[in-house]
């Protein structure tokens, strides 16, 4: 695991006291997530790989260009009040396929039609992941985390990632950016991400209060 | 051969290449002259500069159409044979800024607003909805491809 910064100067930089926490924090978030996704589909999900950046929107989209025509399931949870920040989980499409055959039972087929019935079957999922996440983030943050209820699509990365940077509170700065990447212990395959983008001030003003 | 036009970038070509991008509530702009064949996409990202003096020249809808349309004309581009393509715009999550409208919206109602006072035209639009789209302009003969995963998902009745 390793924390990358950005060559930029920062308004705000984390002091390494900030970063070991955030570092920490993400870690332990991240793999709570992984625990609710492998009981929900019974088998053993593990954090495959994960970095935190200090990022501009346009830097990190830069970085993600080559995966912006593929398709994705995705998820996206809003805060707002307590913590700037977007959750983003990002399952690619035959990933999520895979899934919901797991989950459901249901014997689907990869075909060109993606029904409503599997964005939301696989959104469920990424609720429950949801729900997780933020639960322990507020743990080990100690505060109140209230998140909008999450909103589910199919549509391309590229897209995908475009709502998730273009928010007024993001615009012009940098922001915390922690990627992770799931996938089963043994059998690996699926290629699920989960990206967190936060205000850098007002995570900073928290992790402070640690 | 294709070339990828990143967020806030712009590009002008007079070789018969393709030039592609995804948006979402970013918009593609396309400019192309028929008779000199030649193409230029903008990925605008945000309606207005408002004092981003370092943000890339192609950010903003009221620096970008016109910076775009400078470099089309630089490169022997006539503004009175221009094609105008404006596609993105989407509100994908619904999320709307603190004056009610999503940046999706924003930014088509600037980039249309830029292009009126150039007084050029737009001859294609694909603009608003929920969903992302795929872009690609050929700069030799004008065409464009415009790719949503709209039509794969069968929604229930």
């Amino acid at each position: 695991m390793e924390l990358y910064k950005s060559e930029e100067i920062s308004e705000v930089m984390l002091n390494d006291s900030n970063q070991d926490n955030l570092r920490d924090i993400f870690q332990k978030t991240f793999h709570d997530a992984a625990k609710s996704l492998s009981q929900l589909v019974g088998q053993n999900m593990i954090i495959d790989q994960y970095k935190i950046e200090q990022i501009t929107s346009e830097e990190f989209s830069a970085q993600v260009e080559e995966q912006f025509e593929q398709s994705y399931f995705a998820s996206i949870i809003k805060v707002e009040e307590d913590l700037d920040t977007n959750i983003a989980f990002l399952i690619q499409e035959e990933a999520g396929l895979d899934i919901y055959r797991l989950i459901s039972g249901e014997q689907i087929k990869n075909s060109d039609v993606i029904s409503e019935n599997v964005i939301a079957g696989i959104g469920e999922m990424n609720n429950i992941l949801g729900s997780s996440f933020i639960n322990s983030l507020a743990n080990h943050l100690g505060i109140t985390i209230h998140g909008i209820a999450p909103i589910n699509t199919f549509d391309m990365f590229g897209a995908i990632i475009e709502s998730i940077v273009l928010q007024e509170e993001f615009l012009n700065r940098e922001i915390i950016c922690a990627d992770a990447k799931i996938r089963e212990e043994h059998l690996g395959g699926y290629d699920i991400r989960l990206i967190i983008m936060s205000d850098k001030e007002r995570l900073y003003h928290t992790l402070e209060q640690i | 051969m294709e070339l990828f036009i990143r967020m806030s970038e712009i590009q002008v070509e007079k070789e018969p290449i393709v030039l592609k991008t995804v948006v979402g509530s970013c918009i593609a702009l396309c400019l192309w002259d028929p008779k000199v064949r030649i193409g230029g996409m903008a990925h605008i990202v945000m309606p207005k500069k408002n004092g981003d003096v370092d943000a890339p020249i192609g950010k903003y809808a009221d620096t970008g159409v016109r910076s775009l349309l400078k470099q089309m004309t630089q490169n022997g581009a006539n503004i009175s044979r221009l094609h105008a393509m404006c596609i993105g715009g989407a509100s994908m999550f619904m999320q709307s800024g603190k004056n009610g409208s999503s940046i999706g919206s924003r930014n088509v109602e600037a980039v249309k607003q830029e292009l009126q006072v150039l007084g050029i035209e737009i001859t294609t639009e694909a603009v608003g909805g929920i969903m992302g789209r795929k872009v690609s302009m050929n700069c030799n003969d004008g065409s464009i491809t415009i790719t949503t995963l709209q039509q794969r998902i069968q929604w229930n009745n």
